[in-house]
Parts: C-alpha cells; structure tokens; sequence
C-alpha cells in the first residue's frame, strides 16, 4: 500500500548515488523478495503515476525481478518455502533463517549517456 | 556542456552506462531507526500491530490501569486519520501523543523521531507505539523498538499468520485478543498457534481478553521481564 512511497524512495537513493547523471537514468531494476510484502502490479502502477507527474523520466523503464523465499537449515539443506510454511523440506523442522525472500533493493540502474543530450 | 570534444568521439545514440548497485530502498527508515535505539536506550519501546480494531487502544488502557505504582508507561499512537485514540488514552491518564499519519498505511522512524521530542519521556519505563491498524505495511517498518507485538483477535479467523508473514516472522509475541467472545466464534486457540509457529517457531502466545481482564497478568509479566532484561544488558556494557 506504500508503493508511491518506494517508488519516491527508488528516485531519491539514485539521485542520492548518483547526483551527476540522475536526470538521465532510462532503466531501473528492483529485486523484490516475496516478503517485502510488495506487490510488482501495484509498483509499476504507481511507477507510472509517479512518472505522469515528472515527465522527464517517462521514458525510464522499471524492471522487477520478483525473488521466492528460500530458507537454510541447520541440516544443510535449503527449501524453497511455498505456503508460507518455514519447514525445512529434507529435516521437517521448523526454521527462520530466511537466505532469500527480504530483498528491497535497485541491484542495476542504467542511465543514458550525456552525448544525446548535448547533441540537442 | 563538452564544446572542445570534437563529434566523432561521442558515443552514439542510444548508448547507455551500466552501475550495477545494492540500494537498500529501506536504508533511510533504517538509520533513523537505529538513531531512536540508541536514544530510547533506558527505556523499553514496544511497537504493537494488527489488524485494525483487534483492540490495541483497549488493551493500552488496560495496561496503563494495572501498570499504576509499578511501572510509568507511555504511548505514541498513529491513525491515518484523527486524534481519537490519544484522546481515549489521556481519558484513562495514559501520557500519549497522536501520531496522525495523513493517510499512510504504516509509521515510519522518522515519525517516531520526530514525536518523541513532542512527547514527555521523563521517568518513562515502557515506551508504546501503537501502529497503524494493518497487518502488512508496517512489518517493512522498524521503528528502533526492542519488540514487535502482534494482536490478533478471535474475530479475525485462525488461519490469519500465514496469509501474513512478515508480520508474525518479526514478532517476539502474538496476543490472541478478545478471547472472552470465543465461545461464539468459530476459532481455534490452537490452529493459531499452530499457523504461527510455522511462520515464527520462536514466538510467544499469550492469550487475553482486555474487557473480561483474562491473561493479562501473564501480559504484564512479559514487560516486566522484558524491561528488566534491557536493564540489565545495558548494565552489563
Ligand atoms: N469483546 C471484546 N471486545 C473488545 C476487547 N478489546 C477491545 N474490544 C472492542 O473492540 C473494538 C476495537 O477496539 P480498539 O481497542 O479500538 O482496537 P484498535 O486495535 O485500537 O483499533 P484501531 O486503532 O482502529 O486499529 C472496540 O469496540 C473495543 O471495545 C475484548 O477483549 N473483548
Ligand atoms: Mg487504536
Ligand atoms: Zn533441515
């Protein structure tokens, strides 16, 4: 329900990052963990709210890799959690140590080159 | 703008440079969170969830009432809208402050930043946060707390943890509220915890009802243990 708020959030840490070339950026790729509890249909709509109200950036594209959760136990193994049952799959015991699934994060950002602008 | 470049060097239309990053989107609540820890570090700070009306606001004014003469407790108290249950609060002598969220879904530490110079931490032992009635958005948030409570009520249904797991993942406790109308109510003491422990093996349940003071000693006791458990690690730094 706070995508608009990632999404302001997702402009600001590259601004932030990157304040020399942040005007140009033309891809983002988020990866989001399943229990980052947000919902890639609702980003990329407010992605594209977002963008209505600064149109500098309509041409930037938003790439959303969506990541299950996996979890790593003590036995060794590691289980892909489906239903949300945090049960080891070879041992059967219950585990919380989550390796995947938490993730929020820009992992790539491109940006176009400067020249494209100076040529017009 | 590059005048002396002469054309030809210029990268062609339509190039792009690549930064391949780990931006945590989160980064900014983080660090405010971790500020509140560091300067709520005497004081317990308990941040309460659920579902809206599972019964957080009932359940502070019962412990205000049976923390009298032992511990001073404090509330900050966000809604999307109004100043409601800070008035309820104050009715029943509690020191609370609305945090009005203007609509969010969830507090963020930089409200909680902002509201604790707002509010008299003076002699405070046990800090509240009484979030937003919402089982999802506010488990993104930490808010610098030492413990997540969550309620849910028998209202709700049983089979509520797993359909929301971050929540119940990042919680300590689970309060199974309103426990007086569970004759009426298809709802298993059990099942819940049994839903929730597959999430969360390590949470604890206790279960109360607020309007029939069921459970709630044992409700108190947690925070007595948990204060002085705090105290007692930072005795020891
Ligand atoms: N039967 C019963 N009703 C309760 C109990 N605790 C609270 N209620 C009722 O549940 C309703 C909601 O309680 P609140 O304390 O306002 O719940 P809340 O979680 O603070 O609600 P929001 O802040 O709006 O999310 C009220 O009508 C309360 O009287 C209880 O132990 N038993
Ligand atoms: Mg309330
Ligand atoms: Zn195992």
């Amino acid at each position: 329900m706070h995508e608009i708020f990632l999404i302001r959030n997702t402009f600001e840490r590259i601004e932030e990052e990157f304040p020399e070339k942040f005007e140009r950026v033309s891809e983002i790729h988020l990866k989001i963990g399943l229990l980052s509890n947000v919902q890639p249909i609702l980003l990329t709509n407010a992605f594209k709210a977002f963008v209505m109200e600064f149109p500098q950036y309509y041409n930037t594209k938003l790439i959303i890799d969506t990541l299950p959760v996996i979890i790593s136990c003590k036995c060794g193994a590691k289980t892909k959690v489906k239903m949300n049952r945090f049960v080891c799959e070879r041992c059967k015991d219950p585990c919380r140590n989550i390796i995947q699934g938490e993730e929020l994060f820009i992992n790539e950002i491109k940006f176009k080159n400067k020249n494209e602008y100076d040529e017009t | 703008m590059n005048t002396t470049k002469p054309k030809s060097s210029r990268i062609t239309a339509g190039s792009v440079d690549t930064e391949h990053v780990s931006l945590n989107l989160l980064r900014a609540n983080d660090f405010v969170a971790q500020k509140i820890r560091e300067q709520l570090k005497d004081i317990l700070v308990i941040n309460v969830c659920s579902s809206p009306g599972s019964g957080k606001t009932t359940l502070m004014q019962k412990t205000g009432e049976l923390l009298k003469g032992k511990l001073k407790m404090s509330v900050l108290v966000a809604d999307p809208e109004t100043d409601r249950d800070a008035v309820r609060m104050k009715e029943s002598g509690i020191n609370a402050l609305q945090i009005v969220t203007g609509g969010i879904c969830h507090i963020e530490s930089q409200m909680i930043l902002q509201a604790i110079d707002l509010i008299d931490l003076e002699g405070t032992d046990v800090l509240f946060i009484e979030n937003v009635g919402n089982l999802m958005c506010p488990s993104s948030f930490d808010l610098g707390e030492d413990y997540r409570v969550t309620l849910i009520s028998t209202t709700e249904g049983d089979d509520k943890p797993r359909k929301y797991p971050k929540m119940f993942l990042t919680s300590e406790l689970m309060l199974i509220s309103k426990l007086d109308l569970l004759p009426y109510l298809p709802f298993s003491v059990e099942a819940v915890t049994e839903d929730a422990r597959t999430v969360n093996p390590d949470i604890d349940v206790l279960e109360i009802s607020s309007l029939k003071d069921t459970g709630l000693d044992a409700w108190i006791q947690w925070i007595q243990t948990k204060l002085e458990e705090k105290k007692n690690k930072n005795n020891y730094k």
